[in-house]
């Protein structure tokens, strides 16, 4: 009896010291990034930032290793959802000590808030003059990177060529009750964005939300899980931003079955939700480090960046870049005053959930 | 010189006094028995003298040593050379025979050779060679109440506290039980203190008892002494069949027998006893049957076996008397029988 | 009690110290910023709480709540308590692979086990498909979108951790005071209801208790099957605030729910008295079980068709998805692939990394846990210091807290120096350990409750200094309580996301991380179904490794 139990002890002290001795034995596999993060809180002279990313990670790793393969491993990236990033954020805001350099991947009413707050640092890139016009906003603040459409995708074997929705507004007809999905505006920002071009639609009348509430749309936390909705036949159609669904629609032909979902531009016009980039203000930050991180903004908007995000469904900012295959060259597209929104934000929120919360 | 002595030791628990100002001297080599019926504190004076609860107040001394004293525990119980075996035997279930009754020999940092011999002795002296590796779930009761008795003695301990350690068995195995412990307690001149709930199992193993009810000491001293001359009406009761005799003015058939009886008072035991209100208590087997009427006369109700003798409950008017005879003495229930009280002890009434 | 020796004082001591900073230190800096005293200045304000307390939105979610739990707990207890007792006191055949899948049930995280439930009984489920589509059974398709989706998918995530906790009080159940009973003239039914049931009373209302509470502030399942119709439960509430910037409200919202846990445990302190009466003698006889007689073979089949519906249909799921294109296709030879797993392990070695982090960090936090687990029940159970009620408390806190409020008050907590940890794995493991501390307290103080003390007593007379009788008695015969609790807590580290996602930094990814970056596009949902069936295969050749280095005779699960 005692000798077995002294052979589960033994053998559970193998297990941790195989374990720890594995992890321990990471540095020597100079790859990890998390190796490097080490190294350099030991070093000053090798500039490192700390970028938070939300958004696909195929594309941010081609982005991380094309911008480092001149300058080193200088981007120590943390990617996570945008709820989790804006949770993350706000967080260390409150406790005053901002660990990140670069956020990148929410809609810009979070960057409009951080910026009441005096949380982000100006930086005009000299690139920027190259945006588009409608989207130079920010002031410097913040920059706009990418932008998407918030549009409709339905599934292409539930739905049939006489029901398909041509506008926003067929989707809240009685035929498409209990077909429908959209995320939550309560969970996700990009869906509050979402609901607020709705309303701009719909001429800031919240009948079209509550229509939607009739017909019994499932609400999702996140976008993409509301397109994987339409793409496994859960749901018939979703409103949703349309670089998610072509990026799905992607995939699918990727792993050698085709897409049942496809896209739809409405008439009324595509929402325009813009993703912006913004350097945290820190007095921390060295000098080497403060030039890598408006490096990387002036990369993020260059036409070689905006080039790699285009493959990912992301409409470019800059007009010199074609607008990624799937996308229609002539989008008419619904723009917001984000400033609005932003003051609007929490009216907007609490409308949704009120009509939303089942009864 | 004493082996172990209490002094006016009291433990309470939520208010109530479970063991009330106890004092009392235990003599190297001998075997003392508490009595009393369940509840009235004796577990809880074992513990004390084990040093697994805190005295209220009192102290406790061993070999010469204080041991607890002034609400204190002076000496941690595994530094007090006490050994016990607990009313449920305590044997850890996780451990085989040998392991339980090696681990005071662990303790002590025997040699793994040495622990084999030791506990191959007391094996023996408790009779279970051969079951060292079994689990305590795989004996007897009679098996685990002699393995936790080797555990004790494995400890060579300057008093050995032994708590109900015969109640759970049957009657043949307690018999030998007893008269092992006894050897075994001769051959080491072990000191003991036990407790038991049976007056009969005290009488047969102890050389002195003590009686206690409701958390005191009621009274103290060798088998024959506290079995002859009670002191009080509830060792009279509790430690015999005994038939208390109240001066009742009220009951005819009581101021009959209280008449019979006094004139056959023996002071013993010290001291006569100068209490009111007196009561007297005769003995079952000192009362005598006749067959013919005598100066009292009763009926016999009912007639008990007890193979080396018999009980007869006699009617006498109101009362009915316990009367213990001889197997040959024969009555039939109906009967007529004369009666004669020889012997009777007066003891202090409980209030 | 015997005067307090010196190591028992500094046992005390450092369980305080280290349950105030894993749990009370973190909980009241984020109190404290929820009133406006923070590192941006001190100003005073309850209008969160106002608002939080008065919103309209907050009762429906606090009904809905309770709801869930209520129901989640009762049924997670049937199912479970009737598993244990069929498991452990009947001549049942089959109970090792009945035991095998209550594992892997429990192994299964409770994310992944909700989807897997949307493939089969979503809109477009494989059953609905059966039943609407080529079999025609029904019309509507049968919907699990509503509170009564949670209720299924938790209690069947739940059940096992009953069962677990159950089989050892069943186990040590006195059997002669079922025989008692029987005598007594009671048939068998009216035995185990009165008699049986009575006396593991106390061991089914303290794990139902944390249920309820692990229930209340779970939030994976209710956000993807709740929801989408939109019915809110408290932990929705949190996290939508949270996400939209708003600490004080989400604080609020967490207090309203660690008032509501608090009140679910003061009902259960109440009802539980001074039932307590679970004893472990030397005298523990092995179970001698109960004959099923010609109700052998039919109680069998249904215990396997309770855990063919709860297990296996759900694990098949989630292993065919592993191997699908495309999650939710129909299924065909065509449509298989090994696409997912190497998706997992290319992913620039992030996959394996993160499995190796998260066994290394679940056996750091499990050990952790179950450490202070031990120095926290000895204290309340054996010592005699005042306020010792007060460290069980505080230590079972955190299964009333949403995941994300934890990692939320750990980043306040340690993101300033003195106390900098977040940036490092520390934060990760401290956070996990606060997490899992719930689990190890409950099943260790459980079964110290249940030693007889005079076994400690007659370690002590037999010389064995109080740290002694601790390790060669104490210790061993919690043993099975012990490794419950460790299995529990290191599972609870294996299957978490929202900690490790707000925590991790770069190189100390988790499964939790790896799980979320499968989820959002690069694998989807089959590949999340692969991570899945990774988890299940480490866990149970874990286990298996376990057992064949050292069957314990006291054996737990
Ligand atoms: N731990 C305890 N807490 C409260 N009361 C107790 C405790 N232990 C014993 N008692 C009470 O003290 C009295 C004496 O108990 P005990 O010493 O066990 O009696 P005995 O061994 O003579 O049967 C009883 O009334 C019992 O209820
Ligand atoms: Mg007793």
């Amino acid at each position: 009896m005692r000798i077995k139990r002294k052979g589960i002890v033994c053998s559970m002290i193998l297990i941790l010291v195989l374990l720890v001795g594995g992890c321990g034995g990471q540095p020597d596999n100079g790859s990890s990034p998390g190796n490097e993060a080490e190294k350099q809180a030991g070093s000053t002279e090798k500039a490192q930032i700390t970028m938070y990313i939300s958004g696909p990670e195929q594309m941010i790793a081609d982005l991380e290793k094309a911008f480092e393969k001149e300058r080193g491993d200088v981007l120590n990236i943390l990617t996570m959802g945008c709820g989790p990033l804006a949770q993350k954020i706000n967080t260390e805001a409150e406790a005053g000590n901002v660990q990140a350099d670069i956020i990148w991947g929410a809609e810009p009413i979070l960057y409009i808030q951080l910026q009441q707050k005096g949380l982000l640092e100006q930086y005009k890139s000299a690139e920027a003059a190259n945006l588009k016009s409608e989207l130079q906003m920010g002031d410097g603040y913040y920059t706009i990177c990418n932008s998407r459409f918030g549009v409709i995708a339905y599934n292409k074997e539930k739905v049939s060529k006489e029901e398909i929705p041509s506008s926003w507004h067929d989707l809240i007809k009685e035929n498409w009750k209990n077909r429908l999905a959209m995320a939550d505006a309560g969970q996700s920002a990009t869906a509050l964005a979402i609901t607020a071009g709705l309303l701009e639609v719909n001429g800031d009348s919240w009948s079209y939300i509550e229509d939607l509430k009739k017909n019994g749309v499932l609400l999702t936390k996140q976008n993409n899980e509301a397109i994987e909705r339409v793409s496994t036949g859960e749901v018939d159609a979703t409103i949703a931003p349309h670089d998610g669904i072509l990026r799905e629609i992607k995939k699918s032909k990727k792993s050698g079955v085709e897409s049942k979902m496809a896209l739809v531009w409405p008439k009324e016009g595509s929402l325009s939700i813009q993703r912006p980039i913004a350097i945290m203000a820190d007095a921390g930050r060295s000098e080497a480090e403060q030039s890598v991180c408006q490096e990387f903004i002036d990369y993020v908007i260059s036409s070689e960046a905006q080039t790699i995000m285009a493959k990912y469904g992301f409409i470019p900012v800059r007009a010199d870049v074609a607008i990624p295959e799937g996308v229609p060259s002539n989008v008419k597209s619904i723009n917001l005053d984000w400033q609005q929104v932003a003051s609007q934000g929490k009216e907007i929120r609490s409308n949704f959930e009120k009509i939303m919360l089942a009864q | 010189m004493l082996q172990a002595q209490l002094l006016n030791i009291s433990k309470q628990f939520a208010g109530a006094e479970a063991v009330d100002n106890v004092s009392m001297d235990i003599f190297p080599g001998e075997i003392l028995a508490v009595v009393g019926p369940s509840g009235c504190g004796k577990t809880t004076l074992l513990q004390l003298v084990a040093g697994l609860l805190k005295p209220d107040r009192g102290s406790i001394q061993v070999a010469g040593r204080t041991l607890s004293a002034a609400g204190e525990v002076l000496v941690p119980p595994e530094k007090r050379g006490i050994a016990m075996v607990f009313q449920n035997y305590a044997l850890w279930p996780h451990y085989d025979v040998f392991a339980n009754i090696a681990y005071p020999l662990r303790i002590k940092g025997y040699s793994r050779s040495k622990q084999k011999q030791t506990v191959e002795e007391l094996l023996e002296a408790v009779r279970l060679k051969g079951m060292e590796g079994r689990y305590p779930h795989e004996l007897s009761g009679g098996e685990q109440q002699r393995v936790a008795l080797a555990r004790a003695l494995a400890l060579n301990p300057l008093l050995l506290l032994l708590d109900e350690s015969l109640s759970n068995l049957d009657a043949g195995l307690r018999k030998e039980m007893r008269e092992e412990i006894k050897r075994i307690q001769r051959e080491l001149s072990l000191t003991i203190i036990h407790v038991t709930h049976d007056q009969q199992e005290a009488m047969a193993i102890a050389d002195r008892i003590a009686v206690m009810n409701e958390g005191k000491m009621v009274q103290v001293g060798a088998v024959e002494e506290v079995y002859r001359f009670p002191r009080t009406e509830f060792t009279a009761r509790f430690m015999g069949d005994s038939n208390l005799l109240r001066l009742n003015k009220d009951s005819p058939a009581e101021m009959k027998l209280w008449e019979m009886a006094r004139p056959k008072v023996i002071e013993g035991g010290g001291q006569p006893l100068q209490h009111t209100p007196e009561i007297l208590t005769v003995r079952s087997e000192d009362i005598k049957l006749d067959d013919v009427p005598g100066q009292l006369t009763g009926e016999i109700v009912e007639r008990i076996y007890h193979g080396s003798n018999i009980e007869y409950r006699l009617k006498f008017m109101d009362r009915i008397l316990r009367v213990k005879t001889p197997a040959d003495k024969f009555f039939e229930p109906g009967q007529q029988a004369g009666f004669t009280i020889e012997k009777a002890t007066r003891v202090r009434a409980d209030n | 009690m015997i005067k307090h020796a010196y190591w028992s004082r500094l046992l005390v001591i450092a369980a305080v110290a280290i349950l105030s900073a894993t749990i009370l230190y973190p909980l009241l800096v984020l109190i404290l910023f929820s009133v406006g005293i923070g590192a941006n200045g001190i100003s005073v304000s309850i209008t969160a709480y106002q608002k939080a307390f008065t919103d309209p939105k907050t009762l429906v979610s606090i009904y809905n709540t309770f709801y869930v739990a209520g129901a989640v707990s009762i049924l997670a207890i049937l199912t479970g308590g009737g598993l244990a007792w069929m498991l452990t006191r009947t001549d049942l055949p089959g109970k090792r692979l009945f035991k095998g899948l209550i594992f892997i049930a429990y192994i299964i995280p409770s994310y992944v086990m909700a989807v897997s439930w949307i493939e089969l009984l979503g809109r477009n489920g494989y059953v609905n498909r059966l039943l609407c589509g080529t079999w025609k059974w029904i019309d509507k398709p049968i919907d699990i979108y509503n509170l009564e989706g949670i209720i299924l998918v938790m209690s069947i995530h739940l059940f096992p951790l009953v069962f677990i906790t159950m089989s050892s009080a069943w186990r040590m159940n006195d059997l002669s005071l079922e025989k008692a009973a029987r005598l007594s003239g009671a048939g068998p039914i009216k035995t185990i209801w009165t008699v049986s049931l009575p006396l593991i009373l106390p061991s089914v209302l303290s794990i139902g208790l944390l249920i309820f509470q692990h229930t209340m502030a779970c939030f994976g399942v209710a956000a993807v099957i709740a929801l989408p119709t939109g019915n809110y439960i408290l932990t929705t509430r949190i996290y939508s605030a949270l996400n939209h910037l708003n600490l004080p409200i989400a604080t609020a919202s967490s207090i309203i729910l660690l008032l509501c846990s608090g009140l679910v445990f003061g009902i259960y302190s109440l009802s539980l008295g001074k039932k307590k009466y679970i004893n472990v003698s030397s005298r523990s006889e092995p179970p001698e079980l109960h004959g099923l007689g010609k109700w052998r073979i039919p109680a069998a089949l249904a215990v396997l068709a309770v855990l063919v519906i709860t297990t296996v249909i759900p694990l098949g799921t989630i292993v065919v998805s592993s191997f699908l294109k495309q999650w939710g296709m129909d299924i065909s030879l065509a449509g298989l692939t090994l696409n997912n797993y190497q998706i997992i392990f290319a992913n620039g070695g992030m996959g394996l990394r993160a499995i190796r982090n998260s066994i290394v960090f679940g056996v750091a936090a499990a050990s952790a846990a179950c450490a202070i687990g031990v120095a926290v029940a000895w204290t309340v159970n054996r010592t005699a210091f005042k306020g010792r009620q007060l460290l069980e408390f505080t230590a079972t806190w955190p299964v009333a807290i949403p995941g994300t409020v934890l990692a939320v008050a750990a980043i306040l907590a340690w993101i300033n120096p003195p106390f900098k940890l977040y940036g490092t794995p520390w934060i990760l493991v401290i956070t996990y350990v606060a997490a899992c501390l719930p689990f190890a307290v409950r099943s260790v103080s459980g079964s110290l409750q249940g030693i007889d003390l005079e076994l400690e007593h007659a370690a002590r007379i037999s010389g064995a200094s109080r740290w002694r009788v601790f390790r060669d008695i104490s210790l061993p015969i919690i043993g099975p309580g012990l490794k419950n609790g460790w299995i529990m807590s290191f599972l609870m580290v294996l299957r978490e996301i929202p900690i490790s996602i707000l925590l991790y930094t770069a190189g100390f990814e988790t499964i939790g991380v790896l799980l979320f970056s499968m989820r959002s596009d690069t694998g989807g949902l089959e590949a999340v179904s692969a991570v899945a069936v990774i988890i299940i295969a480490v866990t149970l050749g874990g286990n298996l490794l376990l057992e064949r280095f050292g069957k314990s005779r006291m054996e737990g699960i």
